[in-house]
């Protein structure tokens, strides 16, 4: 156990967190370990986004503990959240430039002078925000440019721990994959802890490896791929149509029964970057 | 707290608005002090000054400028959110806006004074004593405090309700009619209120350092704008933020 909570990059203890009467979160205990890509699931208003509010401080939960990177009171929850970088909407100045925007951010950050520019180069590298984009004013960004600048604002500092709410809301195919790509990114490569919510159970099916479910304002399930793939204890064997009459009767004589047949359809993901090129790696 | 200062200052210059309220502040203060000037000589330079600076339009060309470009976008660009989760208090970040907003309202006044004295050089026949000299300096200073107070007022509205509209709302209101609704009152009533009202104590303070008198009601004055901030902290400490 001791263990277990010093490797733990973020720690909630029976967050409760009432308005009036109403109890949006019930008793909330996860642990998001370091090195973790976590997928935070649940349908809209389960209460992944007040499990956020909590963990920033932007919301007081009524009672519980949330620790951050191992703090133990409130003074160190306080401090180590400046290891914490978030996303959870498109939150900048529309009247500044993405790169102003970005400066303004790192400038807020302490990060001052010659190493202010290069952070904020970098960032704009790693999110694609190049070639005259990051000079244009925000407010006349696309959605898919307002979600990179906003991931671009959170990654700023390469912080320890990555908060994304929702990061492909309202993106095209192309941008959801460029933003999984990013995620997957993040900690293999920037050695981030990564926590990321979405309501569209498929589009973190890949990208993280543990799951929290959250319903009725608690965390329902925590699961891990391992689990998911424990789940299922049938495997799947793909052959070509040509082939079937001839894999089935192998395995007749073999003793082994097929329990289900079908025609695996391309995913209209696959079919779209087929036709439009690209790719969701 | 600094950074964030910094950071701020270097954005708040960006906004153009406030460039636009200075060109017309200049433009309408070297008028009234020429207009003074011509007809007065130096007691003219002086109420030109004076009346320049106490006016609606001023207050609209300077006040309402800085309170747009410190927190007109505060609340829609959701920079609050992401200040406060990078780990800086609530009660900093109210401070470091009032501070910004102090700031660049010395900033603007430092332009004024400049031109204003430009415009009083061009006239070389004006000569100002030195006890004039003295009291155009505090009228000066009063009248930044003054208009940081309206700023501190508006911003406690804003924070309050969460609504920039009011905020700016209130800012207008304070700049242009709280002293004509003060006086409409006083008239129908024949209460004396006016006088107790931050605007009132600072106008009171000024005619009492014009004849000698020690300015105790700058003391008062000074309470409404922390009884301001101490309402403003109190209800943004236990604001809920969405995003």
């Amino acid at each position: 156990m001791g263990s277990e909570i010093s490797n733990a990059a973020i720690r909630l203890d029976n967050i409760i967190k009432s308005y009036g009467k109403h109890d949006v979160l019930k008793g909330v205990t996860m642990q998001v370990n370091k090195g973790d890509i976590y997928g935070l699931v649940g349908k809209n208003g389960a209460g992944k986004t007040t499990i956020f509010k909590m963990i920033l401080g932007l919301s007081e939960y009524t009672s519980g503990s949330v620790s951050i990177d191992g703090s133990q009171n409130r003074k160190e929850l306080f401090e180590n959240r400046s290891k914490v970088g978030f996303f959870v909407g498109s939150n900048f100045y529309g009247y500044l430039s993405g790169r102003a925007n970005l400066e303004y951010y790192a400038a807020a950050k302490g990060i001052k002078g010659k190493a202010l520019k290069q952070e904020v180069d970098r960032v704009l590298k790693v999110v694609g925000l190049v070639d005259g984009k990051e000079n244009q004013k925000a407010r006349g960004y696309s959605l898919g440019m307002k979600q990179r600048l906003g991931i671009g604002n959170a990654i700023l500092g390469n912080p320890d721990i990555l908060i994304l709410d929702e990061p492909t809301n309202g993106l095209d195919p192309q941008g959801i994959a460029d933003i999984r790509h990013m995620i997957r990114r993040f900690r293999d490569e920037f050695g981030m802890t990564v926590i990321v919510s979405s309501h569209i159970l498929g589009e973190l099916e890949n990208t993280a490896d543990r799951f929290g479910i959250v319903h009725n304002g608690v965390i329902a399930k925590e699961i891990t791929q391992d689990d998911l793939s424990a789940k299922r204890p049938e495997v799947e064997l793909t052959v070509s149509a040509g082939n079937l009459e001839r894999a089935k009767s192998i395995l007749a004589e073999n003793g082994i029964d097929v329990l289900k047949e079908g025609k695996e359809k391309v995913t209209l993901e696959d079919y779209y970057f087929e036709l439009i090129g690209g790719s969701a790696e | 707290m600094r950074n964030l200062l910094r950071a701020d200052l270097k954005r708040i210059f960006r906004v153009g608005l406030i460039y636009v309220g200075l060109l017309l502040a200049l433009i309408y203060i070297s008028y009234t002090v020429l207009e003074g000037v011509v007809n007065d000589g130096s007691i003219g330079l002086i109420n030109g000054v004076q009346k320049s600076l106490s006016g609606a339009p001023i207050a609209l060309f300077i006040v309402f400028p800085t309170f747009y470009a410190v927190f007109a976008h505060e609340l829609s660009s959701k920079s609050m959110q992401t200040v406060l989760g990078h780990g800086i208090t609530r009660d900093k970040l109210i401070i470091a806006k009032l501070l910004d907003a102090a700031i660049l309202l010395l900033c603007l006044y430092l332009v004024i004074i400049v031109a204003a004295l430009i415009v009083i050089n061009t006239e070389s026949a004006i000569v100002l004593s030195p006890q004039q000299q003295v009291n155009l300096i505090i009228y000066i200073i009063l009248r930044w405090l003054r208009h940081f107070g309206y700023i501190v007022f508006s911003a406690m509205i804003m924070y309050i309700s969460g609504s920039t509209v009011l905020g700016i709302i209130a800012c207008i209101a304070f700049t242009v009619v709280f002293k004509l609704v003060f006086n409409i009152v006083e008239f129908f009533s024949s209460l004396s209120l006016y006088d107790y009202t931050f605007d009132g104590l600072l106008d009171w303070a000024y005619t009492g350092i014009e004849v000698g008198a020690a300015p105790w009601q700058l003391l008062p004055a000074v309470c409404y704008l922390f009884a301001a901030l101490a309402i403003t902290t109190y209800f943004f400490r236990r604001k809920e933020f969405d995003f």
